[in-house]
């Protein structure tokens, strides 16, 4: 019994009779995954779903991709295993206590830590950084709880403002939608503390989400997740951004307003033009330098983007942990 | 600071425009919410600052330019103290008192020291004239401004006392012509003994007359007498001589004078004629009648002096007096009638006769008189000239064209005639008859046959004939219902006087009025032609000569000079008599004396009260606009000071005011400021567009 690659997990390259009604149905789901489309609906969870459903459908694995009973290794009974996962029969041959693993026990767990400071509110009033992270959490929750993944939340800005611990029982996801979609963006950013707040609350191993625009210092911030990399969970950074803040597009000079800090810069429209959007540019590549010095992966996002790229990347992230 | 025309100074509402302009098209730097301004650069210079800074600039710009153009057309004045340098400084007129009264006790020679400081203190380029203030204002260093202070002193030298007199009023008077094309600010200088008798009748008269084009700053520099306070130096003075009778009578008066024994000398045409001695009381006035003296024949040149007993004398130029007597018998004038027995004939002879004028009637018949000796005579009466016949007007008439005159009456032959012989008017009728009795309506008190003359309105008058004056006739008076009742007519050189009216006293009562002898006096004296030229006149006076467009004659000053030059005698002209003594006039009607004697006021060296002269001094501060005060009492130091020799006029001089004025500088602002305005409006405009490029920070 082997375990399943990543171009397994990966949606298989369909036959040319399969291409046509694919081509049909990805564009159909592009369609229904467009982010201001999503962000009209007004049930979170409902928009998780669509943005889920419609992801999954150019897919031909099964949803349940990954899940079986097979046998997948043996390991040393660690304390705090559950012993009746003891194989006794290895034990009254050997004499030691080993765990044997199946498939369907490597379920993973989702812990989503999202940014709600002031600064996600950028975007407003239409389809804000905030509102893009909102449903992008939702459909990461969504997704992984099909996955049966267990799914936390913790919604921080310079303090944590909500957290869930992962979990698979029954509400959680309904539990972590709920926290989602109530949080509001305020308040400046500190990454530092949720972080070790969720370190101290969870040992356990996983897929550690972070949404957020970063505007911080990507050493900084890497420093904050990289205890998260050594514990062994697989860090993912969706660094969402609005397109306006990637090409300001200022007619003439105006005075910037920072909505974390209040500090206000004024800026040539010339400045916002040709300076600001290669500043940018070199402030993602040196967060992206530093998040894969530190194991961790990094996907820029803008508002809009379909959602369906940031849910792929998680599906890559999860069969890459098997 | 004043202004010449604050109305415009209305024009600053204007700016209202540029505030609204600014208020409505300043646009704030648009303020945007951003996510974050981590990755912003702030710029070199803020750019919301700079455009505030731009924007304040401008609008500041355009409104010190309206403030600035209206403050122009405003044309205001800077006043400040001390002597200025440049063409722009105020002229500095210097006034020195040259009236006899300067003569006295050095008077003149402090005022020479108050001037002579006065041109010392003189700034580069400032430019200053002397002029001599006695019967008038006269310039003595030039006709222009100078800044040769070499050529002013020399001037100032130059500078001599006269027999004149000034009156403040006429010399105030008399700026305005001296500085009728001045324009800008001038400074007078006024040094004089400042005598109480000078002080005008109003006391408005002391103020220098106003301009538009002029700002005239008068300062005060009294020399009179040294010690503050005093009253005036003595001073004993020839007021008049007169013949009374066969005596010749001297006034003698003395000013501030003690008891004293004086002598005065008689000199008649240039002989002496004797001395008396008489003591005159402290501060008083003394006849000194000299007894029958020997009068030759004709005018005579009397002179009278004082030569004794005046040790003590502050004046000695009103020591000595000048007189013209006319010593000759009665000339006979005919009186033409056509009954001598008439009532008329009674009262002109007697009224010629009471009116000690030289003349004596001699009645003729008209029938019987001889024409031919017309020529002999300068005037001659008619009491009735309707009764002359038409021979005898033709030849009347021809002895007037050729400069006779004729006084007539128009008596009841007259009413009889239609048209009048002589003059050849026709009677238009009579009035008052059966009419309101009449009066005196208009009369012409000026004129040399009226004059002094009073009693007009005591006149009843019953009847007149009704004559239409011609246009060169003048109406000496004129009755109630204004009809001509005494009317001159010229004819060629001659002239008739005519009465409208009878002389019997039956149409009108003027023969038996006290005027008509006076009336017949000065009549005689006009006729004749010895009223037209005064016997005695006090020097600045002005005398007319030449009548009806004749000639002027020659004229000979008392120093035996002809005043006039061959041109000027053949036409009329009046001349201003500026010495002391006798002028000798010969004239075609032949010669006159004029003898010219000092204003007695001038006599009096009483000094103007020090309350007058500090009235004076505010009222001159107090024209010289607002904040002229201190000037002013800075100037009433300094005419103190100057006046006691002892600080002399430094610092008189320290007090100038000077008005500067700033409209040239501020169009010159004004220029600039459009041109600042538009550059920096262009510049404005450029920096729309972001110039730098700022460098971004530097990322981790």
């Amino acid at each position: 019994m082997t375990v399943p690659s990543i171009e397994e997990a990966m949606p298989e390259q369909p036959t040319p009779a399969e291409r046509a009604p694919a081509r049909h149905a990805a564009a159909s789901a592009a369609r229904l995954l467009a982010p201001e489309v999503l962000a009209g609906l007004a049930n979170l969870p409902l928009a998780a779903r669509v943005a889920v459903e419609g992801t999954l459908v150019g897919l031909h694995r099964s949803p349940r991709l990954g899940f079986s009973q097979e046998f997948v290794e043996y390991r040393a009974y660690m304390e705090g295993d559950d012993p009746r996962f003891i194989d006794w029969n290895v034990y009254a041959r050997t004499d030691r206590t080993v765990i044997k693993r199946f498939l369907g026990e490597t379920n993973s767990h989702l812990m989503l830590l999202l940014d709600a400071s002031a600064s996600m509110g950028y975007g407003a009033p239409g389809l804000s950084k905030f509102r893009y992270a909102q449903l992008l959490a939702a459909s990461l929750a969504y997704l992984a709880s099909r996955q049966h993944d267990a799914v936390g939340l913790l919604v921080f800005d310079e303090a944590v403002r909500e957290l869930r611990a992962p979990s698979t029982r029954t509400g959680q996801l309904e539990g972590v939608l709920h926290l989602i979609e109530r949080a509001a963006p305020a308040h400046r950013t500190d990454y530092r503390q949720p972080v070790e707040r969720f370190r101290s609350h969870s040992a356990r191993r996983g897929m550690v989400a972070l949404l957020s625009d970063f505007y911080c210092d990507p050493a900084a911030l890497i420093d904050s997740v990289r205890p998260l990399a050594f514990q062994g969970s697989d860090v993912m950074l969706f660094q969402i951004l609005h397109p306006r803040e990637l090409e300001p597009a200022l007619r003439d000079g105006a005075l910037l307003e920072d909505m974390e800090t209040g500090e206000q810069v004024e800026v040539s429209a010339e400045y916002a033009r040709r300076v600001y959007p290669a500043r940018v540019r070199r402030h993602v590549q040196a967060l992206r330098d530093a998040a894969a010095a530190a194991g961790a992966d990094h996907l820029l996002l803008d508002t809009s983007q379909p959602l369906a790229v940031p849910l792929r990347q998680y599906l890559r992230f999860r069969e890459r942990r098997r | 600071m004043s202004l010449l025309a604050p109305l415009y100074l209305l024009g600053l509402a204007a700016i209202a425009l540029p505030l609204w302009l600014h208020r409505r098209r300043v646009r704030e730097t648009r303020r945007e919410p951003f996510s974050s301004a981590w990755l912003l650069e702030p710029q070199p210079q803020p750019l919301r600052a700079r455009r505030r800074w731009q924007h304040l600039t401008l609008l500041a710009l355009r409104l010190l330019l309206l403030a600035a153009l209206c403050c122009a057309f405003a044309q205001p004045l800077w006043r400040r103290h001390g002597a200025p340098a440049g063409t722009h400084a105020a002229l500095q007129l210097i006034v020195l008192d040259t009236s006899m009264s300067m003569g006295a006790d050095g008077r003149l020679g402090r005022a020479r020291a108050v001037a002579r400081g006065l041109i010392d203190r003189l700034g580069a380029g400032e430019r200053a004239q002397i002029l001599s203030a006695a019967d008038g204002l006269s310039v003595v260093s030039g006709a222009e401004p100078t800044a040769d202070a070499t050529a002013l002193r020399a001037a100032l030298a130059g500078v001599r006392v006269g027999p004149g007199r000034l009156d403040y009023g006429a010399a105030m008077a008399g700026l305005d012509a001296v500085l009728a094309r001045r324009r800008g600010a001038v400074d007078v200088h006024f040094i004089s003994d400042f005598q109480a008798s000078g002080t005008p009748t109003r006391f408005a008269d002391l103020m220098p007359p106003a301009s538009p084009d002029r700002t005239l700053s008068v300062q005060l520099y009294p020399v009179g007498p040294l010690a503050a306070g005093e009253a005036g130096e003595p001073n004993w003075a020839i007021s008049a001589i007169r013949r009374s009778g066969n005596d010749i009578v001297v006034s003698v008066r003395g000013f501030h004078t003690p008891m004293r024994a004086l002598t005065v000398s008689l000199e008649i045409a240039g002989r002496p004629a004797g001395r008396l001695t008489q003591t005159l009381a402290a501060d008083a006035q003394a006849e000194f009648r000299f007894a029958q003296p020997l009068l030759p024949l004709g005018d005579d040149r009397v002179i009278a002096r004082l030569v004794a007993g005046i040790d003590a004398d502050a004046l000695p130029a009103d020591n000595i007096r000048w007189a013209v007597i006319h010593n000759a018998p009665a000339e006979p004038v005919p009186l033409l009638t056509d009954a001598a027995d008439e009532r008329a004939v009674s009262y002109l002879s007697t009224a010629l006769a009471a009116a000690d004028s030289g003349y004596v009637a001699q009645v003729q018949p008209l029938a019987s008189f001889d024409a031919r000796t017309l020529p002999r005579y300068r005037w001659l009466m008619i009491d009735d000239l309707g009764a002359v016949g038409a021979d005898l007007a033709a030849q009347l008439h021809a002895y007037v064209a050729g400069g006779g005159a004729i006084f007539a009456a128009l008596g009841a032959h007259a009413a009889a005639v239609d048209r009048l012989p002589v003059i050849g008017d026709a009677v238009r009728g009579s009035a008052g008859a059966n009419d309101a009795p009449l009066s005196v309506g208009q009369l012409e008190a000026g004129d040399p046959v009226l004059a002094g003359l009073s009693g007009w309105e005591a006149l009843n008058l019953s009847h007149l004939l009704l004559l239409a004056p011609q246009p060169a006739d003048r109406v000496l008076v004129a009755a109630s219902n204004g009809a001509p009742l005494l009317l001159e007519r010229p004819i060629g050189r001659g002239r008739v006087l005519l009465y409208t009216s009878d002389l019997d006293d039956d149409g009108n009562d003027l023969p038996v009025q006290p005027l008509f002898v006076g009336l017949m006096a000065q009549t005689a004296r006009y006729l004749s032609g010895r009223g037209e030229l005064p016997a005695a006149e006090t020097v600045g006076a002005s005398l007319a000569l030449g009548r009806a467009g004749g000639p002027a004659g020659q004229l000979i000053d008392p120093a035996g000079r002809t005043v006039l030059s061959l041109a000027d005698t053949s036409r009329p002209l009046t001349v201003k008599l500026d010495q002391t003594g006798f002028y000798q006039i010969y004239t075609a009607a032949g010669e006159a004396l004029v003898a010219v004697n000092p204003d007695p006021l001038e006599s009096d060296l009483t000094p103007m009260s020090s309350a007058m002269l500090a009235r004076w001094r505010r009222a001159l501060a107090a024209l010289q606009s607002g904040g002229g005060g201190a000037s002013a009492g800075a100037e009433s130091a300094g005419g103190a000071a100057a006046a006691r020799g002892a600080a002399g006029p430094a610092a008189a001089a320290s007090g100038s005011v000077v008005r500067v004025p700033l409209a040239p500088l501020l169009l010159l602002l004004t220029a600039l400021l459009v041109l600042a305005e538009s550059l920096l409006g262009t510049y404005s405009l450029r920096t729309l567009r972001q110039r730098s490029e700022p460098q971004p920070r530097g990322s981790s």
